[in-house]
Formats: C-alpha cells, sequence, structure tokens
C-alpha cells in the first residue's frame, strides 16, 4: 500500500467518523427537543398521561373520575360524598384511598387501597380530583379546596 | 432609627402565644412566636434569583390570590395554564402585551413573577427548568435547580393581618441594615424604633401614637420588621401605649434554621 493510498483512506476513515458524530449529535438535540415537549424535566406532569390500569374507565365508558383521598383529611370525605353519585354506566368513579374502610361504600363507586396507582397520581395534596378519558389519559386534575366551586367541578367536568 | 425605650414593660392580657413554624422559600423553617397584639396572620414571601442572564424575583402568596390578575391587575389579559406534577403554571399576558406574569399554582401556596413586557415565546416554561418548586401547608419553597447556575438571595416571610405587617429575614441578611448602635434589651434579642416612609397627610395622622414608628427586633438567627396598622391605614388606632406595644413586641421571636 502506497502512502498516498494511506493517507487518503485514513482522511475517509475520519470523514465517516465526523459525519456519525454529527448524525449522532443531530438525533440527540431532536430527542431532547421532543422531551422537552412532552414535559419539563422534574415536574413531570399528570395531566396527559396514562393513569394506572387499575383506574381506568375501562370498555365501554365515556369518562372516568378518579380522587385521591386521605382518611383523616375532613374535606376528603366531602369530596368523596360528592363525587361518588356520578358513577354510572358511563362514567368509572374510583377513590385511591390509604384506608378504605374510613369511607363510606356508594353503589356503583369503588374505593381502592392500591399504593401503586396511589403513588403514580399523587402530587403531594389530598384531596385531588382527575378526569380521565374513555381511553384512561388523565384529561385534566383539581386540588380541592374549601373554596373549590365542587359542584361546578363535577358536573361541568372541567376544572373550576 | 433609635433604640426602643421602655419605662415599665407590660405585657397585654391574652392567651400566651405560642410557636408556630413556617418554611420559607429557600426551605428554611422558621419557627415564631407572634404576640396576640399583632392579630392572625396570612403568610407571604419575596425571593430573588441571580445568574448568567438571570435576575428574577418572585412573590409568594397563598394559592388563589393571581385570580385578580384577569380582572383587576391585566383586564382582559390572556390566561394559559400549563399542568406540572404538584402544581399548575399559569401565564398571563395583557391584551396589549405590555406586561404579563406566570404563577406556579400549588395546592397550597403560589409563585408569581413578572416580565415587565410581553410574556417569553414559551411561556417561561423553559425558565422554570432552572427552579424547583414544592408545596406545603406550612410554606412553598422555590429553589435553584443548581446552585451552580443560580444563586438565591432576598428571602423573606412577609405576615399581613389587619393589625400588622411582619417581615421576618436571616438574620446576616437584615445585617446591613440595622443600625450599629444597640437597641432596647428584649427576650429575643435588640429592639429598635425606626421612621416610617409615609406622605405628610398619613405623617400627621399618625404623629405622636405608636404607628409612627416600625419596629425593628434583631435575634440571633432572624431579623424581624414589625409595622402596626392604625389611622394612615384606614383602620383604628390600635389602642396601646407605647410601653405596652414595647411589652407585646418583647414576646415577639423568631429562630430561622437553614
Amino acid at each position: 500500500m502506497s502512502l498516498e493510498l494511506a493517507v487518503a483512506l485514513l482522511a475517509l476513515l475520519v470523514a465517516a467518523f465526523a459525519l456519525v458524530a454529527l448524525v449522532a449529535v443531530y438525533a440527540r438535540v431532536r430527542a431532547l427537543e421532543a422531551a422537552r415537549r412532552i414535559g419539563l424535566s422534574g415536574y413531570g406532569a399528570v395531566v396527559g398521561r396514562p393513569a394506572p390500569a387499575s383506574v381506568h374507565p375501562g370498555p365501554g365508558r365515556r369518562r372516568g373520575y378518579v380522587a385521591v383521598l386521605d382518611a383523616e383529611c375532613a374535606l376528603c370525605h366531602v369530596v368523596w360524598e360528592a363525587l361518588a353519585p356520578l358513577a354510572d354506566d358511563g362514567v368509572r368513579v374510583v377513590a385511591l384511598v390509604d384506608r378504605p374502610e374510613a369511607f363510606a361504600a356508594h353503589p356503583g363507586s369503588e374505593l381502592l387501597a392500591d399504593p401503586a396507582a396511589r403513588a403514580e397520581l399523587f402530587e403531594g395534596y389530598a384531596p385531588t380530583v382527575l378526569r380521565l378519558d374513555a381511553a384512561g389519559t388523565v384529561v385534566d386534575r383539581t386540588f380541592v379546596d374549601a373554596d373549590t366551586d365542587l359542584a361546578g367541578l363535577l358536573h361541568a367536568g372541567s376544572p373550576a | 432609627m433609635t433604640a426602643a425605650t421602655a419605662g415599665g414593660v407590660e405585657t397585654p392580657a391574652g392567651a400566651p402565644p405560642v410557636w408556630t413554624t413556617r418554611v420559607a422559600p429557600s426551605g428554611a423553617r422558621v419557627a415564631l412566636l407572634v404576640p396576640e397584639v399583632l392579630g392572625s396572620l396570612r403568610w407571604y414571601a419575596s425571593t430573588r434569583f441571580t445568574g448568567p442572564r438571570t435576575a428574577r424575583q418572585f412573590f409568594l402568596a397563598p394559592r388563589g390570590e393571581h385570580r385578580v390578575i384577569p380582572t383587576h391587575v391585566l383586564p382582559g389579559a390572556r390566561e394559559r395554564r400549563v399542568p406540572l406534577r404538584g402544581a399548575d403554571a399559569v401565564l398571563f399576558e395583557a391584551a396589549d402585551r405590555s406586561d404579563s406574569a406566570l404563577v406556579l399554582v400549588g395546592p397550597h401556596h403560589e409563585a408569581t413573577t413578572w416580565f415587565g413586557g410581553p410574556a417569553p415565546a414559551d411561556g417561561g416554561l423553559s425558565m422554570l427548568e432552572a427552579f424547583r418548586f414544592a408545596d406545603d401547608p406550612a410554606g412553598a419553597t422555590l429553589v435553584p435547580a443548581s446552585d451552580l447556575l443560580l444563586r438565591q438571595s432576598g428571602v423573606s416571610l412577609i405576615g399581613r393581618g389587619d393589625r400588622a405587617t411582619l417581615v421576618v429575614r436571616r438574620a446576616v441578611d437584615a445585617l446591613p441594615t440595622l443600625p450599629e448602635w444597640a437597641g432596647l434589651r428584649v427576650p429575643a434579642g435588640e429592639l429598635w424604633r425606626a421612621d416610617r416612609l409615609l406622605s405628610d397627610t398619613a405623617s400627621a395622622l399618625v404623629s405622636g401614637t405608636v404607628h409612627q414608628w416600625r419596629y425593628v427586633l434583631a435575634g440571633q438567627s432572624a431579623a424581624l420588621d414589625v409595622v402596626l396598622h392604625g389611622p394612615e391605614s384606614g383602620r383604628a388606632p390600635i389602642g396601646l401605649t407605647e410601653d405596652q406595644v414595647l411589652g407585646a413586641l418583647g414576646a415577639l421571636d423568631a429562630a430561622w434554621v437553614g
């Protein structure tokens, strides 16, 4: 192999490596941009993401409500009493609670003690009400406090 | 600013104050002993962040105060809400784009920053990556995501009520503003009284009363600035003599931890 041929091959190798590196950097930048569209780092939102399967509305239902409740919180019981009657053939109502026996049972509505689902949906505050579409994606979330128009929230199906 | 002077120190009748703990925006825990004479307080806070190409002030308040922005501050403002984990980012932009505000609304508190012009193209959301917001019933924390990029300063807790306004800062932050001379010795530290910045009309209303002054208490870890609301704020005078006020403020105490 002549010296000229060796230098040419080396140059070709360096050029190929530079091209691969450029493509890799471009792909990484695009991936980061795509990730940014999904959500801010450190603020991964619950809204817009699929809820855990255990609380999905299920086949044939048009939407679902999920309430994250604590037995020790008085307002949580008020929210449950307002939310539970909304359950019907088209709407699934689930409360993710720490102690199901502390809440009043309502036919058609479900009290679940599912720590994994609760951890996924708990945002540091109870009571929180989430609305799910038919596919089980969280479409909105409301932190309920004493000033929240609970009736408006539940019957309009949108956050106050 | 002058050292407060007291003849006989009296404590007004009523239940003894109890220690409460608030969380400052920096995450510091602030234990407070607030005498009854100051009334019940709603807690606010303020903090600044500075770094390369960044200088931003946030005002923290109980949740819900941002609702006045589109009705009273920027009437007709456009509103955009982006749900985040544990909070919502709500962006308000004036109809003529002359001003805009970004509010982080948590379940208990909210943090607001103003842009003084049109909202950033991405609504300020990329800016939020530089901060970490965490809400708690005792106060929200807002800290830099990295201490290497942003420096947090100007952290203060602000208690507002009908009878008084109380500003609490770290003692080391307040030190440059304290007088060189000694104040009145009280159990929690030293107490001074200082002039208030009032209009001539308001000054005339409070002249010769306890409302003429603001009161500065500096302890080992915290400094407190107290203003008693009176006729200058459209309220009735507090009805205490200076000695009674100093007695009440002698029961005031704060400890800043962190």
